[in-house]
C-alpha cells in the first residue's frame, strides 16, 4: 500500500519525460502541442500525489486547459506549417544542446548525494487551506494576489493592442 | 727538442689551412666565368702540401728510434675514467707514413695544375685535395682511436667528393656514392670492434693508443683472454675492426667501390686509391698488431682474405679494357698481398709493400693520366696502341711502373713482393703457391696493359694524330714517382745484409707483436735466391704469355663501351651481385615502410586530423552567424558558468 | 504513509528543466521556443512543490502558494508572447528563429 504512491510516481514521471521529449522531437507544432498536454496532465498527478491537490486541479483548469488551448488556437490561425522545410536539427542546434547539458550536469552534481526526506509535519494544500494562505493577512499573499490579477488585466490589454492590425483603423471605427 | 712537440699540430692545420683558402677562392670565383686565378689556387694548394711535407722531414729526421713525440692540444672527452683528448702522436710509424704520404700528395699536387688546367672547377679541386690531406695526416697522426677514426671519415667525405667531381654526370656522382656508402658499412666494423676493445679492457678502458698497446701486452691480460667469453670477443673485436680495414682498402667482401672510383680524375686515383686512402686499413692493423696477434682466428681470415682477393681482383684485370679500371684491380690485388703479409704476422713487410705500392702504382696512374691527357679523354685500351713513339716519357715512366709490380729483379716490387711470398711459405707452402700464382696473373695483365696502350699500331688513328707529351707540371712528378718505382726498393733490400732502415725504423713499434708470432727456428734464409728467382720467373711467364697474345695483333673490334661483357662481367660484378642481395631486406623494409607506413598509418592520421580541424571549423562557423538562438544560447552558457562556479567553486 | 523519495522529484524537475531549455534552444521553428518556456516553468513548479513535501510546518506554505501565482504568470505571458508573435509574423511571414536574427529590416 505505501508503495502505490511511488509506483503512480513512477508512471507519471515516465510519462512526463515522454512527452516532453517528444516536445523536443516533435515535427509539427501541433504534435507537440498534444505532447504539451500530455505533459501538464501527467504533472497535476504529481502534484495530486505530493499533497497539493489544489494545485493539481489549478494545472489542469488553466495550463491544460487554456494556455495550450490557446497555443493551438494560434498555430491553427498561423499555419504552424509554414516553415516546414527548416530542418529540425541542424549543427548550431546540436552546439547549443551543450548548454542545457551543462546546466544539467552542474545540477545533477550537486543534487547527488544530497538527502532529502519528507517531513510528516508538512502543509497539506487543499482547497481551503491554500484559501486560508492566499487571503491571510499574516502570510502576506494578499498583495502578491492583487498584483498578479493587474498583471492579468495588463496582459489582456497589451494583447489585445498587439495583436490589431492596424492603430489607426480602431480611431477611424470611433470616428 | 720539446719546441718539436709543439708542432704536430701544424702538420694537418697547413693543408687544412690550404683547403679552406681554396675554398674560399672557389666561392669567390665562382660567379666568374673563368674562375679564380689558376696559378695561385694550384700555388697555393702545392705549398699547403709541400711544407706539411717539410715540416714532416724536420721532424722523422729529428726522431730517435723508440720516441715518440706527443701533444695533445685539448681534451675531448673527460668522464671520469674514460678521457679521450684531441691528441696526436709522431712515433717512427707515423713518420715512415707521413713520408711518403705528404710527398706523393705534393707530387700529385704539382701533376693536377698541369692535368686540371682546363677544367672550371680548379680551385675547388685543390681545396678538395688539400683537405684530403689534411684528414690523411689526421689519420696516422692521431694518438688514439677516434682521432684515426675522424681522419678515416675525413678521407671517406674528401673521397666521395672527388669522385664525384665532376657532378654534372649523373655516373659519378652515383659512383661517388656507392664508394662512401660502402665505406660506411666498414665504419660499422670499426666503431662496433672499438666499443668491443673498450669493453674487454674494463676499467682501464682508453682509446689512447699507447694503452691499448700496454694492455694488450701485459701477460696477466693476456691469460686472462686465452680461454672463454674473453677469447671470443676478442676475436669478435678484431674481426670486426678488420672490417672496417676491408672497406677502407677494398677487400672482399667490400671491394666494388674502388673500380667504380675510377670516374674521378685521374689524380684522384692516383693519390687516394693507389697510394693514400686505400692503405689506411693496413696501417690501422699495424697500429693495433699487439691485439691481432693474440687472436690467431682473426690473423687467419685476414690471410685468407688477402689472398682471395689478390687472386680474385687479378683475374678480374684481365677482363677489362678501360685503362683506369685495369689499374684499380691491380690495386684492389695489391691490397691483398699486404693483407696477406698482415695476416702472417709480418707487419713491416706488409708496410714495406706499402711504400713501395705507393711509389709505382702512383707512377702508373700518373702516366695512365698524362696517356688520357695526350688522346684528349679516351680510357679504352682497345683504342689505344702505339703510343711509345709519341710519348716517350710516360712510356718510360709506365715501363719503370710495370718493371716494378712484376717484382722483378732490383725493382721496388722485386725487394717487397718477393719478401712477403717469402715468409708464405715459411707459414704455409699453400699459401706461396697462390701469392706465386697471383704473380703471374699480375704480370698477364699489367703486361697486356702496356701492349694495348703502347705497341703495335694505333687503332685509333684520329685520337693518336694529335697526340702530345705531357707540359713540365706532369712531367716532373712523372719522373719523381718512375724513380722511386725503381729505386725505394732498397730501403729494405731484403737479400743485401745490412740494408734494411725500413725494418729497422718501424722495430720500436711493431716488433714486440710480431716477436709474440715468431715460430723460432723456420728460416729458410738460404734459399733467399732461390725464391727471387722463382719470382722473376713467374712474372716473365706472364710477360711473355701477353705479349703472345694480345701483342702484334691490331684488334679494332672496340664497339660499345669499354665494360667487360659475358663470363669477364659476371666475373668483374660478382661482389656487387652479392651487394644487391645484401640490401634486398633494406629495400624491402623501405618499401614497406613507404607503401604501408607512410600511406596507411601516416596518411590516417593526417586524415583524423583534417576531420577533426574541420569539424571544429564547422562548429566555430556555426556560432558565428547572428542568429537568435546562439544569442540566447550564449547569454545562458554565461548564466550556466556562474552557477557552476558557486555550487561547485567549493570542491 | 511513506510516500516518494523527495530527491527523485527534484531530479525529475531537473530532467524537466533541462529538456525544456533545449526544446527553446535548439528549436527553429518559434512555437517551439514558447513551448520550451513553458516546459521550463512547469519544471520549476515540480520543484517547488517537491520541496514544500520536505519542509516542517509553516515552511512548507511557499510551495503551495508560489505555484499558483506562477501559473497565473505563465498564462500571462503566454498570452502576450503569442500576441507578440503574431505581430511580428505579420511583418516577415516566417516562424523561423534564424529569419529574425538581424535587428533591422
Amino acid at each position: 500500500m505505501e508503495h502505490l504512491a511511488q509506483i503512480y510516481f513512477g508512471l507519471f514521471a515516465v510519462i512526463a519525460l515522454a512527452c516532453a521529449t517528444g516536445v523536443l522531437l516533435a515535427r509539427h507544432p501541433i504534435n507537440a502541442a498534444m505532447a504539451l498536454i500530455g505533459l501538464m496532465t501527467s504533472l497535476s498527478g504529481i502534484y495530486a500525489i505530493l499533497h497539493a491537490p489544489f494545485l493539481a486541479v489549478l494545472q489542469v483548469l488553466v495550463y491544460a486547459g487554456a494556455i495550450i488551448m490557446l497555443l493551438v488556437f494560434v498555430i491553427m490561425v498561423l499555419g504552424g506549417a509554414k516553415d516546414d522545410h527548416t530542418p529540425r536539427f541542424d549543427l548550431t542546434g546540436l552546439l547549443l544542446l551543450l548548454v542545457p547539458a551543462a546546466l544539467v550536469a552542474v545540477l545533477a552534481r550537486t543534487f547527488r548525494g544530497q538527502h532529502l526526506s519528507n517531513a510528516a509535519s508538512a502543509v497539506r494544500g487543499t482547497v481551503d487551506k491554500t484559501g486560508e494562505l492566499l487571503f491571510a493577512n499574516s502570510t502576506g499573499y494578499v498583495v502578491l494576489f492583487e498584483a498578479v490579477s493587474l498583471v492579468l488585466l495588463g496582459a489582456v490589454v497589451s494583447a489585445v493592442l498587439l495583436s490589431k492590425r492596424d492603430l489607426d483603423t480602431t480611431k477611424e471605427n470611433k470616428a | 727538442m720539446n719546441q718539436l712537440h709543439n708542432l704536430l699540430w701544424l702538420l694537418p692545420a697547413l693543408p687544412l689551412l690550404g683547403a679552406i683558402v681554396n675554398g674560399a677562392l672557389s666561392l669567390a670565383g665562382s660567379g666568374t666565368e673563368k674562375g679564380p686565378s689558376r696559378p695561385l689556387s694550384g700555388f697555393l694548394g702545392t705549398l699547403a702540401s709541400g711544407s706539411s711535407f717539410v715540416l714532416a722531414l724536420l721532424l722523422a729526421l729529428r726522431l730517435h728510434p723508440g720516441e715518440v713525440f706527443t701533444q695533445a692540444p685539448w681534451t675531448w672527452i673527460d668522464a671520469g675514467s674514460f678521457k679521450v683528448s684531441f691528441g696526436f702522436a709522431f712515433d717512427s710509424l707515423t713518420a715512415m707514413m707521413l713520408l711518403f704520404i705528404t710527398g706523393i700528395a705534393t707530387l700529385i699536387h704539382l701533376y693536377s695544375i698541369g692535368y686540371m688546367s682546363e677544367d672550371r672547377g680548379f680551385a675547388r679541386f685543390f681545396s678538395y685535395l688539400n683537405l684530403f690531406l689534411a684528414s690523411m695526416i689526421v689519420l696516422v697522426l692521431g694518438s688514439n682511436m677516434l682521432m684515426t677514426f675522424i681522419g678515416w671519415e675525413g678521407v671517406g667525405l674528401c673521397s666521395y667528393l672527388l669522385i664525384g667531381f665532376w657532378h654534372h654526370d649523373h655516373a659519378n656522382g652515383d659512383a661517388a656514392r656507392k664508394a662512401f656508402l660502402v665505406n660506411r658499412a666498414g665504419d660499422l666494423g670499426f666503431l662496433l670492434g672499438t666499443f668491443a676493445l673498450m669493453s674487454l679492457m674494463g676499467s682501464q678502458a682508453s682509446l689512447e693508443y699507447s694503452v691499448i698497446t700496454a694492455w694488450f701486452r701485459d701477460a696477466a691480460h693476456i691469460s686472462l683472454l686465452g680461454t672463454g667469453t674473453g677469447a671470443g670477443l676478442l676475436t669478435a673485436a678484431t674481426l670486426l675492426i678488420f672490417l672496417g680495414c676491408t672497406g677502407k682498402s677494398a677487400q672482399i667482401p667490400l671491394l666494388t667501390w674502388l673500380p667504380d672510383a675510377m670516374a674521378g680524375p685521374t689524380p684522384v686515383s692516383a693519390l687516394i686509391h693507389a697510394a693514400t686512402m686505400v692503405t689506411s686499413g693496413v696501417y690501422l692493423l699495424a697500429r693495433l698488431s699487439s691485439v691481432f696477434v693474440l687472436s690467431p682466428l682473426t690473423m687467419s681470415v685476414i690471410t685468407g682474405i688477402g689472398i682471395a682477393t689478390a687472386l680474385w681482383a687479378a683475374i678480374a684485370g684481365l677482363f677489362q679494357n678501360d685503362i683506369k679500371k685495369v689499374l684499380a684491380y691491380s690495386t684492389v690485388s695489391q691490397l691483398g698481398y699486404m693483407f696477406v703479409a698482415a695476416g702472417i704476422g709480418s707487419f713491416d713487410g706488409a708496410l714495406f709493400h706499402v711504400f713501395t705500392h705507393a711509389f709505382f702504382k702512383a707512377a702508373l696512374f700518373l702516366g695512365a693520366g698524362s696517356v688520357i691527357h695526350a688522346i684528349h679523354g679516351e680510357q679504352d685500351m682497345r683504342r689505344m696502341g702505339g703510343l711509345a713513339k709519341k710519348l716517350p716519357l710516360t712510356f718510360a715512366v709506365m715501363a719503370a711502373g710495370w718493371y716494378a709490380i712484376l717484382g722483378l729483379p732490383l725493382g721496388a716490387g722485386f725487394w717487397s713482393k718477393d719478401m712477403i711470398l717469402e715468409k708464405a711459405f715459411e707459414h704455409s707452402p699453400l699459401l706461396y703457391a697462390f701469392g706465386l700464382l697471383g704473380a703471374v696473373v699480375t704480370a698477364l695483365y699489367m703486361t697486356r696493359l702496356m701492349v694495348l696502350t703502347f705497341f703495335g699500331r694505333s687503332r685509333d688513328e684520329h685520337a693518336a694524330a694529335h697526340a702530345h707529351e705531357a707540359p713540365l707540371t706532369m712531367a716532373l712528378p712523372l719522373l719523381v714517382l718512375g724513380l722511386g718505382a725503381l729505386t725505394v726498393g732498397f730501403f729494405w733490400a731484403g737479400m743485401i745484409p745490412g740494408m734494411d732502415s725500413f725494418r729497422q725504423m718501424l722495430e720500436p713499434v711493431l716488433g714486440p707483436a710480431q716477436q709474440a708470432l715468431a715460430h723460432g727456428g723456420e728460416e729458410h734464409h738460404g734459399s733467399a735466391m732461390l725464391f727471387a728467382a722463382v719470382g722473376t720467373l713467374a712474372a716473365l711467364v706472364g710477360a711473355s704469355a701477353a705479349w703472345k697474345i694480345w701483342g702484334g695483333n691490331a684488334k679494332a673490334e672496340a664497339v660499345g663501351s669499354s665494360a667487360p661483357k659475358g663470363f669477364g662481367a659476371h666475373w668483374t660484378y660478382l661482389f656487387d651481385y652479392l651487394h644487391a642481395l645484401v640490401i634486398l631486406p633494406t629495400k624491402a623494409l623501405s618499401w614497406i615502410g613507404d607503401k604501408i607506413v607512410q600511406t596507411v598509418v601516416f596518411g590516417g592520421l593526417i586524415a583524423l586530423l583534417q576531420f577533426l580541424v574541420e569539424l571544429l571549423g564547422e562548429a566555430v562557423r556555426a556560432l558565428q552567424r547572428p542568429r537568435l538562438r546562439v544569442n540566447l544560447g550564449v547569454s545562458l552558457a554565461g548564466l550556466v558558468l556562474l552557477i557552476a562556479y558557486f555550487l561547485l567553486g567549493a570542491w | 504513509m511513506m510516500g516518494i523519495d523527495a530527491l527523485q522529484v527534484q531530479f525529475l524537475a531537473l530532467a524537466l528543466f533541462g529538456l525544456g531549455l533545449a526544446t527553446a534552444l535548439t528549436r527553429r521553428n518559434l512555437f517551439f521556443l514558447l513551448m520550451g518556456v513553458e516546459i521550463m516553468l512547469n519544471a520549476a513548479n515540480l520543484s517547488f512543490v517537491g520541496f514544500s513535501r520536505t519542509l516542517p510546518g509553516v515552511a512548507s506554505n511557499d510551495g503551495l502558494v508560489v505555484p499558483v501565482f506562477v501559473i497565473a504568470l505563465a498564462a500571462a505571458e503566454a498570452c502576450v508572447g503569442l500576441a507578440m508573435l503574431i505581430l511580428v509574423f505579420r511583418t516577415r511571414e516566417s516562424l523561423d528563429s534564424d529569419a529574425y536574427s538581424r535587428m533591422k529590416e
